[in-house]
């Protein structure tokens, strides 16, 4: 997912905006009930996060219509699940498609080329979204990015005083709640005190466990629930990963809750059984 | 004769499910709830009669509710509201397992009590004895045996004295007495995890001891670090064992509830609703 923090605002925000051009388009609008039902299914799963079930689900309706809004979902599917094919979306940028759809992929692939650290080609994208201006969503979600992009990279900003000007005067149009889904996801830092038992942990996944091979009969394997364990609660979690070591020969005993992993039965033992009470 | 009728009419009740509905059920029995929640969405959306489309919703929500995803189940029974339909009690009753599956207890207690006056005395029975549940859940026991309905099976009387007979183990006493290494997991009775905790820490103790009386400092550290970590589980699973006992405890009486009052749609018959009881 592009926008960790945020993904939650972005994919409603996002998936309104193209449930409502899927609405509107009058192809799908057509009373043939299995086309508009494939294109509404795909953009509620559009909504819900839903990314391969969303490209699916278009796909199958691009196979009866082609219209460029199923287009643009399929692609930015396919964006959200980091698949390396973005023809589609470029495809969609040029002149042949409607100037919404065509601001929408660029802002997508505009954000893409942000967070992948390609900020010349981030804003190219940017800038023909904000210049397009068809949607009051997608003018100030694509200003708001460029701006944080200039902000950054200011290099890229003094090639364009006049830019930076319109900037300024339209992020009196920003919310917090604008700003909060275009920036950056926050990087979440370890605390310190955590540092030596994630280095141990860290070799012994990197170094010691792929030469002795996968050992841990539980799911998720000790290491990972170390791992969580020492993110989720910092100190405490050294705690939680030591009873977990004392617990599991019981665990694995007791037989109970398996699920195949890569064509082998473990037992599933998650994090959340074991601290659910520290939530009173 | 008679079979020679049966035969078409179940040749007919098949031919007339679409091909989405048929894929559906089959994803289900093959227990892919997803994809099945997908089509039955899909067919949701097709559906000419708003009757028809609120059963199919209703059907993804059920399959939502088997993948444990209780955002989207409601999401599900949402659609349904939506739409004009004659299967209110079978929503509710789905709302209220829900609800209970996501720990939402205040609202499952609502959804229990209006499902108290339905039609249907066998959501009725199911609705009471979700009550009852709730109510063990809140540790109010003695609401829990007025709710109990009229036709309670002896068995859920059984579970219910027996649980309320029983004592729950303090977390507190068990985290305390974790600070003598495996005593917290023998207050709870996991046994075998107290003597492993003791081995653990005795094992490392003994070696710091010896380490230090011969000045061997730098070895010391590095299995002070160790024993710190398995000390701090000791108390650790003090705690977590005794909030497990309880857990176990807990789920014992409550699976012997669920035990009779179990229901599963008939979804051969969608997109009418039909549910299969089990008391």
């Amino acid at each position: 997912m592009i926008h960790k923090s945020s993904s939650i605002i972005t994919k409603w925000a996002l998936g309104a905006m193209l449930g409502a051009l899927l609405l509107a388009w009058p192809a799908l609008a057509e009373t043939t009930n299995h086309l508009s039902a494939a294109a509404i299914l795909a953009s509620q799963l559009f909504k819900e996060g839903n990314w391969w079930d969303c490209r699916t689900e278009s796909q199958r309706a691009l196979a009866t219509t082609n219209a460029p809004q199923l287009h643009l979902l399929h692609g930015v599917c396919g964006l959200r699940l980091k698949l390396e094919n973005i023809s589609e979306l470029e495809s969609l940028c040029s002149s042949n498609s409607p100037p919404d759809i065509a601001a929408m992929a660029h802002y997508e692939l505009g954000r893409s080329a942000w967070i992948n650290n390609h900020p010349k080609k981030a804003f190219q994208h940017l800038n023909a979204a904000f210049l397009t201006e068809t949607s009051i969503d997608i003018y100030q979600r694509s200003g708001a990015t460029l701006y944080l992009l200039l902000e950054e990279h200011p290099e890229i900003a003094n090639q364009h005083p006049e830019l930076k000007t319109l900037l300024a005067t339209c992020s009196k149009q920003w919310n917090h709640e604008i700003y909060l889904e275009c920036r950056r996801p926050p990087k979440k830092k370890n605390t310190i005190a955590t540092a030596p038992p994630r280095w141990i942990i860290h070799f012994y996944q990197k170094q010691i466990s792929p030469a002795i091979g996968s050992r841990c009969s539980l799911q998720p394997s000790c290491s990972h629930y170390a791992v969580e364990a020492l993110k989720k609660h910092g100190l405490i979690g050294v705690g939680a990963m030591a009873d977990r070591f004392i617990r599991e020969p019981d665990v694995v005993a007791a037989r109970k809750k398996p699920i195949k992993v890569n064509n082998k039965i473990k037992f599933r033992d998650p994090l959340s059984d074991h601290d659910w009470w520290m939530k009173r | 004769m008679k079979k020679y009728i049966l035969a078409l009419c179940l040749a007919a009740s098949v031919a007339s499910a679409s091909p989405s509905l048929q894929l559906a059920n089959e994803l289900m029995k093959e227990g892919q709830y997803r994809r099945a929640a997908i089509e039955f969405r899909r067919s949701a959306l097709e559906a000419d009669k708003q009757n028809d489309s609120a059963a199919l919703s209703w059907a993804a929500a059920y399959a939502y509710y088997q993948q444990q995803d209780i955002k989207l189940a409601m999401k599900m029974l949402d659609f349904c509201d939506e739409t004009q339909n004659s299967i209110e009690c079978e929503i509710t009753l789905l709302r209220l397992d829900a609800s209970i599956a996501s720990k939402s207890y205040d609202s499952a207690m609502f959804y229990a009590e209006s499902l108290e006056q339905a039609s249907n005395a066998s959501i009725q029975h199911i609705a009471a004895l979700r009550k009852t549940k709730l109510c063990i859940i809140n540790g109010n026991l003695l609401q829990a045996e007025r709710s109990l309905p009229a036709a309670t099976p002896p068995q859920v009387k059984s579970a219910l004295r027996d649980y309320a007979a029983g004592h729950d183990k303090s977390p507190t006493v068990g985290g305390l007495l974790g600070m003598i290494p495996g005593m917290g997991y023998a207050y709870s009775g996991e046994y075998a995890n107290a003597l492993r905790s003791i081995i653990m820490n005795g094992i490392f103790i003994y070696a710091m001891v010896e380490t230090g009386d011969n000045d061997n400092w730098g070895v010391f550290s590095v299995l002070t670090f160790f024993e710190i970590t398995w000390y701090t589980g000791s108390i650790y699973g003090g705690i977590d064992s005794a909030q497990r006992y309880n857990q176990h405890r807990l789920q014992a009486c409550l699976q012997v509830i669920d035990n009779h009052s179990c229901y599963k749609p008939n979804l051969h018959k969608l997109p009418a609703i039909s549910l299969r009881y089990t008391f």
